[in-house]
């Protein structure tokens, strides 16, 4: 699903910072991986490689079979709306628009009318928990509950691919559990692949591969063999 | 295209953003609004004017003129005798003042009535079945048939006398027809008299000339062979042109005014364009991270790029539509004022006509508002495109600092106001007058490219001011326009705009009037001067040399001039001529001749062996002193040559200046439109004025001008004539002041979530809002500096290019310190105002709401 | 003529046919008529009797208005030639604003008439201009058609009868309608012709749409030099109840008159003081 070869990525010009050096990395089908590592480690930068809103300055990343440094801007913006969701930890919620519509964007965006689209949108708030909901604006609702609809807006379109920058670090941790195993339920249901970025060991434990980062290496790989949905 | 789901943004976009999208929209309208308002008055003037001389001109379909001077009656012996000739008709026309208060002038017609019929029609009124005693009508030169429209007004009726002051003085005249207001009774508004042709001979003092024969070709001969044959036969003084040139020649008359109207609506423009660039900046700024999310989302570059063009597109649509309609209003006005500028200041009559949607200018409206606001939005739309969707889903907090003042941008920034400075100054007219207009859009795009940095540099020039004024907060409010500069270039940008135009047009205008008290000073610097009429000159209504002899009989005057002021055709445009007596002449002004021996002027021009021409004259023609000018006049060709070159601004066409006894010699004209008065040493001039008032009083409309008062006068004449910068002014003042509103309101409400977090940590509500109200003063300080620098520029501009393209000649450089200073505390005050409201909004938002969600 | 309709400014211009035949057509004289007439040989005759040469006269139009307020202009008139082939100068007297103004007309059959109009305020003689035939004559009732040489051919006749004594002559009514409708503003007219001399005494004039416009009646008949003919002729305008009047005072036929005075460039050095030799 995932393949970095030899990734390198820096920033600056005068004063370089090395972000990702050198970093290889595969990851499978439905693989659900956590990455950790102190800040600085270069995990968000990881994740915009991935998702192909940053290119590196050396490697390949390929994503779904696809070298994202042969593509396009365009052809990486249609791949990241028709294959990957995405989940950050200040939600990044459209403020203008409702909990539904938030929702029903992607759908929108890959040419779904609005009749089309809300139902399939509706129905998967009802799966985040979020009937009731539907019509506040993100500014209506609380962090845990922006945080759910934008996990449904990450899946609605069933992506091969869900990435997650902290998406517990705004919340308490009773939120935070609740939208972990939410997560974890759904990402089973659709079979996509999970990266999930993180400080949390608690997230980490959502997911059957941890990958440790240090300034900008792979300090650590590991494997778990955990049930899926059960946490622990 | 856009995708439609981005179509739901922006409409949340605009239902949040109410204020701005109706400032902006508001900008739109009010550029289109001007532009279509002139244009259609442009074109209802037009309209006006070729109704009028298609309603004079009746049913020829030529006409033979001699410039404004007339030409002897037997050139209409010669035109009848022409093979092809169906009908020659002679014509005067005359614009008096009637001796009625408050009545505008008249037109009078001077036609033959026996046989004119056959090419105008005259209605009579309904009463009234024909001129009650046609015999006493043409036997009693003072019979005239008025207009029903003119009679009512004064309640005439057939039978009354009108007085009319004539080239005899004041005398009445009898009211022997009415007709109504159709056909030639509705040309200038009804003010319209006919009467026979021979008696306005007689009592107009023309002599045995007329001013116009108007002719129909028999059937057998077209039009062009009989404009042909007449061409041949007749003089080359005269002119065979079909009625439409004639409405050409008005249109002619008043390019000036139009091109000056026209001016006035692409600023208006021009200004709009600016505001929606504001708005679509100040807008990427605010969006700043919904377009990360969008992009993060899997929106494409092109798709923000066209979700903001489109956005633009609805704006330039919506603000278009309500630009023509409030325009259609407005164009009334226009109308009125560009009606009444033609009559007063260029004595051309017309016919008031309402203005109408022309589609042609509805879509030209319409397509020039919509690429305005494309235009003004594409920058900012590519910069949004363009954006770091990385940088962008980061808080506003992590943003980079701004990268604005790269050399990116100071190198085409600076080459532009460069290379369109240098344009100004070396590009030849002919280059044509669009582009020569274009030179003043390039200067401000490339100011706009470097506004940043102007911003940033001013700002710093201020800091220690603020500093020292304003305490800590006036510290802070200076340091946020150093580091932030682009975020304060939008108002800083707008008022950059506004009161460059402000600042240019006003050091035009004292330019302008500097100019013309130097030209007073040197060339009209006799002690009085009689003139025929308030305005400039009269084009019909014009002193006999018997009023000169009266006042030069006066034991307190050492000599007097005649002089005559009109305009003879020359090379298929018109040029003034100023016929005077030049020993008198060069008696006082021979210091303001420039080139030239003066010896070869003291002996040549008095003999009528040579002309002066004025320096617009010289530029506009291209011709030197040593050059010579060919001269078509009535009774033949004169070539002179040129023998010096003088100051003067009476005409935008230019002037030649000749002795008298040449021109009554070749045009057979002694008419006089001015009397200059030399005194005798010692005499006061106010008592001299008052001798010829009283001389001339009940006879003669005459006005007496001491030299003060002369001045005065032409300082009056030149306000009319900068009406037009004046409208220009408003409009720039208005778009300052939509700009700061606009802008402040904008960014103040965009920064509440900066200012709560300022009380978050423990600031006063009072220390916000004094760090807001010293930002905006800070702004207006530093917008009058770029505005400042900006109208050396555009001062350039004016001073050079369109003073020439609207009047030919080069107006000084002047920079209007005073207006810079005086500006300073009212953009203060509008930036207070601008700031104040949504300052004390921001203040009462609570502060967990403010920092809770962005 | 309708009131709204557009009309021109109406001018002197035929003057030389002006007062002709208005005033000859009734200044008729022998023969007299048999006893069985036909219509168009009574008009021929009304036509062909003026065998005078050389006329002068003085005369003068007194116009009425509604109101019953006048105005009068005197006139000399003098005509050199016969019908068809003549020159005519009239000379206004007074009222002083009309003073000295002479018209003078140059006709011959066939070719459009030559007008000429000498002005002595603006001292110049000009050309004028042939006007309608529906025009009135220098703002009296009269038309220029009613005033012009009226032609034999262009009218049809048709007698109705023995009519009512006029003046203590017995007439005939007969009804003239126009050959070519375009040539006339009337419709028909109805003429009173005396039986005992080829004079036109009442006269009806009916426009386009047959209504009756004008009435033009001649009195105090009068013999001059054998010929005889009235002194007083009024024209009523029936629609608005104007009426001129024309008094002849003095009528000279065969006095020879000084054919330089009919002359365009004569006119300005014309002071009228009675028959010029």
């Amino acid at each position: 699903m995932i393949q970095l070869t030899g990734v390198s990525k820096s920033y600056g010009l005068g004063k370089v910072v090395q972000a990702v050096s050198g970093m290889n990395l595969q990851i499978g089908p439905a693989e659900r991986v956590a990455v950790m590592g102190p800040s600085g480690s270069g995990k968000s930068t990881l994740l915009n490689l991935i998702c192909g809103l940053d290119g590196p300055t050396a490697g390949s990343v390929k994503v779904d079979g696809m070298e994202l440094s042969a593509l396009s801007d365009d052809a990486r913006t249609r791949l990241r709306r028709e294959k990957i969701g995405m989940i950050f930890q200040t939600f990044n919620l459209l403020p203008t628009l409702t909990a539904l519509e938030n929702v029903a964007f992607p759908l929108r965006l890959q040419g779904l009318a609005k009749k089309d689209a809300e139902p399939r949108a509706a129905s998967m708030l009802v799966r985040v928990g979020l009937k009731d909901r539907s019509s506040h604006r993100p500014d209506e609702l609380s962090g845990g509950e922006r945080q759910r609809v934008a996990i449904a807006r990450a899946l609605i379109f069933r992506p091969l691919l869900l990435l997650g920058d902290e998406p517990t670090g705004n919340l308490d941790s009773v939120s935070g559990e609740e939208i972990l195993r939410l997560l974890d339920g759904l990402q089973h249901e659709y079979a996509s692949t999970l990266l999930m970025v993180t400080h949390n060991s608690q997230a980490a434990g959502y997911c059957n591969r941890i990958i440790t980062l240090h300034d900008g290496r792979i300090v650590k790989d590991e494997r778990f063999d955990r049930a899926p949905a059960t946490g622990r | 295209m856009m995708i439609p789901a981005l179509w739901q943004i922006s409409s949340r976009q605009w239902r949040a953003h109410r204020l701005r999208v109706l400032m902006t929209t508001l900008g739109i309208a009010l550029g289109v609004a001007v532009f279509f308002a002139v244009r259609t008055a442009n074109t209802a003037l037009l309209d006006s004017l070729s109704l009028t001389v298609e309603r004079l001109a009746g049913k020829s379909t030529l006409e033979v003129t001699s410039g404004e001077t007339g030409f002897p009656e037997e050139v209409i012996d010669t035109v009848r005798a022409t093979p092809g000739v169906e009908l020659a008709e002679p014509v005067i026309e005359v614009i008096v003042h009637s001796a009625f208060a408050d009545e505008g002038n008249l037109l009078i017609l001077g036609v033959d009535t026996t046989g004119d019929q056959q090419l105008r029609q005259y209605e009579f009124d309904r009463s009234q079945t024909e001129i009650a005693d046609p015999l006493t009508y043409l036997a009693q030169p003072n019979s005239l048939l008025l207009s029903r429209a003119f009679a009512e007004r004064h309640g005439l009726r057939i039978g009354d006398r009108l007085p009319i002051f004539t080239a005899h003085g004041r005398k009445d005249f009898i009211v022997q027809g009415l007709f109504q207001p159709v056909g030639v009774g509705a040309v200038f508004g009804g003010n319209v008299a006919v009467m026979d042709v021979y008696s306005a001979q007689v009592v107009f003092d023309r002599g045995r000339s007329f001013d116009r024969i108007d002719l129909m070709n028999s059937r057998s001969v077209p039009v062009d062979e009989l404009q042909r044959r007449l061409c041949a036969r007749l003089p080359a003084g005269l002119e065979t042109v079909r009625p439409q040139m004639r409405g050409q020649a008005l249109e002619n008359a008043v390019t000036a005014m139009r091109l000056g109207m026209l001016i006035t609506s692409f600023i208006a423009l021009l200004v709009g364009v600016y505001i929606i660039f504001n708005s679509f900046t100040i807008a990427v700024n605010q969006r700043w991270k919904e377009i990360g999310i969008l992009r993060s989302l899997g929106v494409e570059r092109r798709n923000v790029y066209a979700m903001f063009l489109g956005e633009a597109l609805l704006m330039g649509v919506i603000g278009s539509i309500s630009g023509i309609a409030g325009g259609f209003y407005l164009a009334a006005a226009a109308s009125k004022v560009m009606g009444s500028i033609a009559a007063s200041v260029y004595g051309v009559i017309s016919t008031a006509v309402a203005p109408r949607l022309h589609p042609v200018t509805v879509l030209t409206s319409f397509a020039l508002g919509v690429a305005a606001s494309l235009i003004g939005a594409w920058f900012p739309a590519r910069a949004a495109s363009c954006l770091d969707p990385i940088l962008a889903l980061h808080n506003i907090e992590s943003r980079q600092p701004e990268s604005s003042l790269g050399w990116k941008r100071i190198a085409p920034g600076s080459a532009l106001v460069l290379v369109a400075s240098l344009l100004v100054h070396f590009s030849p007219s002919r280059v044509g007058m669009t582009l020569q207009l274009s030179y003043a859009a390039v200067i401000l795009l490339g100011l706009t490219l470097l506004l940043p940095m102007l911003v940033q540099g001013s700002a710093r020039l201020i800091h220690p001011v603020m500093d020292w004024a304003g305490g800590a907060e006036g510290g802070l409010a200076v340091d946020a326009m150093v580091r932030s500069p682009r975020r304060s270039s939008a108002t800083v940008g707008a008022l950059m705009v506004g009161l460059m135009f402000v600042f240019s047009t006003g050091a035009y205008i004292q330019s302008y009037k500097h100019m013309i008290g130097r030209w007073t000073h040197r060339m009209l610097n006799s002690d009085l001067v009689v003139a025929t009429s308030t305005l400039l000159r009269s084009t019909s209504y014009h002193f006999s040399e018997d009023m000169g002899n009266r006042i030069s009989a006066l034991p307190e005057v050492k000599s007097v001039e005649n002089v005559r002021f009109t305009f003879i055709p020359f090379q298929g445009d018109s040029a003034a001529v100023i016929a005077i007596e030049m020993d008198g002449f060069l008696a006082r002004a021979s210091d303001a001749i420039e080139g030239g021996s003066s010896r070869h002027v003291r002996e040549l021009l008095p003999r009528g062996e040579g002309v002066l021409v004025s320096n617009n004259f010289s530029a506009r023609w291209r011709c030197r002193v040593g050059g010579r000018v060919r001269l078509n006049a009535p009774t033949g060709v004169l070539d002179l040559p040129i023998l010096g070159i003088v100051e003067d601004y009476r005409s935008d066409k230019g002037s030649i200046f000749m002795d008298r006894a040449l021109y009554k010699k070749f045009w057979k004209d002694d008419a006089v439109d001015f009397v200059d008065v030399n005194l005798k040493p010692g005499e006061d001039a106010t008592l001299v004025k008052r001798k010829i008032e009283r001389l001339t009083s009940g006879s003669e409309h005459a006005l007496v001008y001491t030299n003060a008062e002369l001045r005065i006068w032409i300082g009056s004449l030149v306000d009319q004539f900068f009406l037009l910068n004046y409208m220009q002014l408003v409009v720039a003042v208005v778009v300052a002041v939509v700009g700061i509103v606009n802008t402040l309101i904008v960014s103040v409400m965009e920064r509440s979530r900066e200012f709560a977090i300022v009380r978050a940590v423990g600031g006063y509500c009072s220390q916000i809002r004094k760090m807001v109200l010293l930002e905006a003063v800070a702004i207006s300080i530093v917008g009058v500096m770029v505005g400042a620098l900006a109208a050396v520029f555009n001062i350039q501009f004016m001073s050079r290019t369109v003073s020439t393209v609207v009047a030919g000649y080069e107006v000084p450089f002047y920079f209007p310190w005073l207006l810079v200073l005086a500006a300073l505390p009212a953009v203060a005050a509008v930036s207070l105002l601008a700031a104040w409201l949504p300052a004390l909004r921001a203040m009462r938002m609570s502060v967990i709401e403010a920092i809770g969600y962005e | 003529m309708s009131s709204s309709s557009v009309c021109r400014v109406k001018l002197l211009s035929p003057v030389a046919s002006a007062c002709v035949c208005a005033v000859l057509l009734c200044l008729a004289c022998t023969p007299v008529f048999a006893a069985s007439p036909d219509a168009r040989q009574i008009m021929e005759d009304v036509y062909r009797q003026d065998t005078s040469h050389d006329t002068f006269m003085r005369a003068g139009f007194e116009v009425f208005d509604k109101e019953g307020r006048h105005t009068k202009k005197t006139f000399t008139y003098r005509r050199i030639g016969s019908p068809g082939d003549s020159k005519t100068l009239v000379v206004f007297n007074a009222p002083k604003e009309i003073r000295g103004v002479a018209l003078l007309s140059i006709n011959r059959t066939g070719v459009s008439d030559r007008q000429y109009m000498y002005i002595p305020a603006t001292q110049r003689v000009r050309a004028v201009v042939p006007q309608e035939r529906s025009a009135h004559f220098i703002g009296t009732d009269f038309t220029f058609e009613d005033i012009a040489e009226r032609v034999l051919d262009d009218f049809t006749y048709r007698l109705l009868g023995e009519a009512e004594t006029i003046e203590g002559h017995k007439t005939w009514k007969i009804e003239a309608t126009p050959v070519d409708s375009s040539r006339s503003q009337y419709k028909f007219i109805y003429y009173w012709v005396a039986q005992d001399a080829p004079v036109i005494l009442h006269s009806e004039l009916y426009d386009a749409q047959g209504r009756e416009v004008r009435v033009l009646h001649a009195s105090q008949l009068k013999r001059v030099s054998g010929i005889c003919g009235p002194r007083h002729m009024e024209m009523t305008s029936v629609p608005n109840g104007t009426r001129t009047v024309l008094v002849i005072d003095e009528v000279k036929f065969n006095a020879p008159l000084d054919e330089t005075l009919f002359t365009p460039q004569a006119l300005g050095q014309l002071h009228d003081s009675g028959p010029v030799r």
